[in-house]
């Protein structure tokens, strides 16, 4: 027992002493607040999502990294796109001149549905084959890709880039995707368009309670 | 130790505290003057009413001798003997006499007069003593007030007693004058024996009644103006002066009101500043856990993760 205890002192010691903050700290600290931000703003945490948004645009700010500020810029816009909020990306604009970047500028026009064949490959990978196949107006498969994104914010994002030509079936699934998650936020701007799309009454209904059990928490 | 040496240390610390006890009150004794030599001189007087053996003898407010003895005399007389010490017989010198104070709040003494410079008188010699007597002193002076006093008041006792009398000079005036006023009021000839002709009496007469006409008719005006001046009160002052002072009422009111508001106001002054002062304190203490926080993240943050991830 004696030795159990020295060893866990003797590690937390070394622990300790191994330890050094990165000398990057404030790229850290604003990638952190971003995913930070991703996940409250999703959930419905109005709050405490303008305050990491606030802290990851400081810490991105304190290193004069305008790449890295641009991102979190164009990230915001594409989560506000992703739950239906208009959003032109002007801060992200402003920047943009200044970045330069042509994966950041792909981006951009993925989001704003502006995208040319060229800049695809410019674009993160999981979202490569699903721009494609928008841009050869093949429904059926952007429908597949969208479903096979493993990541929810990407699915969330894409669907809602093409959210006119979703099936009903993505649609559900991206619900429960999000349900899975517990982005209320996104549940409740899915189920909207699925009421929109509903021709059933009592589906309607059953949507509209749902919707009003929600918004009334 | 054995009873023999304890027995003699007891009686060696025995006789050791009396002569310790011996010497402290041989000091004391001879601080006092207890051993000093001490010079007699006498004085007679013919009562020994207000002396007293041990009745101190003061120069210049100081005691420098004491009454040692006091002794009547075949002739009648009462012989005092006073001693003083070596250091104070140069008080008792040539022209040098007594006075005994007798003061009206306090106990009597023996006052030493003396004259500076001059001869010590040798021991035995016999001095003057004079008598001061402050209550005797002040009766004796009050004396002659008392008897003017009582001058004055015979003299206001005659006068009022001439007054009073039904022949005096003073009654017959007022008679006189209460006959003059009689005939002034009852017989109008008297006004004109004043006035020297008699319709200018008649005129004087007419005037007078004219003014009583005049002075009835002001009469009933003011009696009318005071009917009025009631009616006033009581259909509008009384009201107003109601309204005034429940108007009064009320500013009290708010002006108790805005002082307990002033009051909050300043107490809220000063929470604001505390709040500032909290405000301050919990922004720094989020600072520093947020420091804290950005440490254990950094522990499980790789460089991998230093890209923001675009969603």
């Amino acid at each position: 027992m004696k030795n159990i205890i020295l060893l866990a002192i003797a590690i937390l010691l070394l622990s300790g002493c191994s330890f050094k903050t990165p000398d990057n700290s404030w790229q850290l600290k604003s990638s952190s607040a971003f995913e930070s931000y991703k996940k409250n703003f999703l959930y419905g945490y109005d709050r405490l999502a303008s305050n990491d948004l606030q802290s990851a645009v400081a810490h991105a700010k304190m290193g004069a990294d305008f790449t890295t500020l641009a991102r979190v810029y164009l990230g915001a816009c594409a989560l506000n796109i992703s739950v239906g909020i208009q959003d032109e990306c002007k801060n992200y604009k402003a920047l943009s001149n200044l970045v330069e970047d042509q994966k950041l500028n792909a981006y951009h026009a993925f989001i704003t549905s502006s995208l040319e064949t060229k800049q695809i490959q410019h674009l993160p990978a999981i979202y490569q084959k699903f721009a494609l196949s928008i841009l050869k107006s093949d429904q059926k498969s952007a429908n597949e890709e969208l479903i096979k994104m493993d990541t929810i914010t990407s699915q969330l994002l894409s669907a809602a880039i093409i959210k006119e030509k979703l099936s009903k079936t993505t649609i559900q699934s991206i619900i429960k995707s999000a349900s899975f998650y517990g982005y209320k936020r996104a549940v409740i701007y899915w189920l909207k368009i699925l009421k929109d799309r509903t021709t059933d009454t009592d589906e309607k209904k059953i949507i509209n309670k749902k919707l009003s059990v929600l918004e009334s928490v | 130790m054995p009873y023999s040496k304890m027995k003699f240390a007891v009686g060696l610390f025995v006789i050791t505290l009396f002569l310790a006890i011996a010497s402290f009150l041989y000091l004391v004794l001879q601080e006092k003057g207890t051993f000093d030599q001490r010079y007699d001189y006498h004085f007679s007087t013919s009562s020994a009413n207000s002396f007293s053996i041990g009745m101190p003898l003061k120069f210049s407010g100081f005691n420098v001798g004491v009454i040692d003895a006091i002794a009547l005399s075949d002739d009648g007389s009462v012989k005092m003997t006073f001693s003083v010490s070596e250091a104070n017989k140069k008080w008792i010198s040539e022209d040098c006499y007594l006075l005994l104070k007798k003061p009206l709040i306090g106990s009597p003494h023996i006052e030493i007069h003396a004259t500076i410079g001059k001869k010590p008188l040798p021991p035995s010699s016999t001095l003057d003593i004079k008598m001061s007597d402050d209550i005797n002193d002040m009766i004796s002076k009050l004396e002659p007030v008392v008897d003017n006093i009582i001058k004055i008041i015979s003299s206001v006792q005659k006068m009022t007693s001439a007054i009073s009398k039904e022949d005096s000079d003073l009654f017959s005036t007022l008679k006189n004058l209460n006959t003059f006023s009689a005939k002034l009021a009852n017989n109008d000839s008297l006004l004109t024996s004043i006035t020297g002709d008699e319709a200018s009496t008649k005129n004087i007469i007419n005037s007078l009644n004219t003014t009583t006409q005049i002075m009835q008719e002001v009469h009933q005006i003011t009696t009318q103006l005071n009917t009025i001046v009631a009616n006033i009160n009581e259909e509008m002052l009384k009201p107003s002066a109601t309204l005034i002072q429940k108007l009064n009422l009320i500013m009290e009111d708010v002006q108790l009101k805005l002082e307990t508001l002033d009051a909050t106001v300043k107490a809220v002054g000063s929470y604001d500043e505390d709040l500032l002062h909290l405000k301050e304190q919990i922004s720094v203490g989020l600072q520093k856990s947020n420091q804290i926080m950005d440490k254990v993240d950094s522990l499980m943050q790789t460089q991998e993760n230093s890209e923001v991830k675009l969603p």
